[in-house]
């Protein structure tokens, strides 16, 4: 059950994780257990600001959308967005949604519309992989993207599925 | 939700509030570490925390201040009130109590 603990940031596992690690160790498996670590682990990516990020100054806060996220700062990690990053998470966020837009207009029935309404959240959980899973392993990008993504894709499929039968 | 004077710091924890709360409690007779918290907590609480729930709340209670962690016991950390964390908790029960006080004096009248 130890492997959860991959999902949390590095910063808050370079300072927690032994010690959460060991206490995991002394709990039974049960999906419960698993459940609160991955919800854990999500809050702490979530909310990092919760667990001692700052802002370099109260006006970059102010300034809101990409100026803020770049001077976020997690324990002396810095998650900087470079003007690169800036460009791919604006490339996925509107390419996506010119793909979802085509899928509606070119696929016209219930699996392709389901599809399509599905790709809406999945396209903005890529756009913001570039900057707010930036450094962190490529489990934890493959566990909090692909795992939010294998669900909708399910939801939508069997929506679509209920649907035809209907 | 509005401030009050009576804040406690908590207010902002969502859903974090009562477990940090039940961490606070703890803490007030002592250090203790995450294990001996989670046992601590299911005997006078009879909340079993989860150990991501607990860390979650650790973690912010930490960042504010209100907890500080001791010199390392093995691979644990011991955590221990500050004198914030201490104030912090004073006002958090005392704004419990009031309000406990009142909904009794209700439950009276009606």
């Amino acid at each position: 059950m130890s492997w959860l603990l991959k999902l949390y940031p590095h910063g808050w596992r370079r300072r927690y994780g032994a010690e959460l690690e060991e206490l995991v160790a002394s709990q039974p498996r049960s999906l419960q257990l698993a459940i609160d670590l991955l919800g854990g682990a999500i809050d702490a990516h979530w909310k990092p600001q919760a667990f001692g990020l700052r802002m370099e100054s109260a006006t970059s806060a102010e300034a809101g959308g990409t100026d803020m996220i770049h001077r976020l700062k997690y324990d002396g990690t810095t998650a900087r967005m470079s003007r690169r990053d800036t460009w791919l998470s604006a490339a996925l966020a509107i390419g996506g949604s010119l793909v979802v837009a085509a899928i509606l207009a070119v696929w016209e029935d219930p699996v392709g519309n389901a599809v399509a309404l599905v790709m809406v959240p999945g396209v903005w959980l890529l756009a913001i992989q570039p900057f707010y899973l930036r450094g962190h392993s490529t489990v934890a990008k493959v566990v909090l993207i692909g795992g939010p993504l294998v669900v909708l894709a399910a939801i939508g499929f069997a929506t679509a599925y209920v649907t035809n039968m209907v | 939700m509005k401030k009050t004077e009576r804040d406690s710091g908590l207010s902002d924890f969502g859903r974090f509030s009562e477990p940090a709360l039940l961490i606070l409690i703890s803490l007030a007779d002592g250090p203790k570490h995450g294990y001996a918290m989670i046992e601590d907590i299911a005997s006078v609480a009879g909340v079993r925390l989860g150990p991501g729930t607990l860390y979650g709340g650790i973690a912010r209670l930490e960042s504010r201040g209100l907890i500080e962690a001791l010199e390392r016991d093995d691979r644990r950390n011991p955590y221990r009130l500050t004198v914030t964390g201490e104030r912090s908790l004073r006002a958090r029960l005392a704004s419990l109590a009031a309000i406990t006080r009142v909904g009794s004096e209700r439950l009276v009248r009606a």
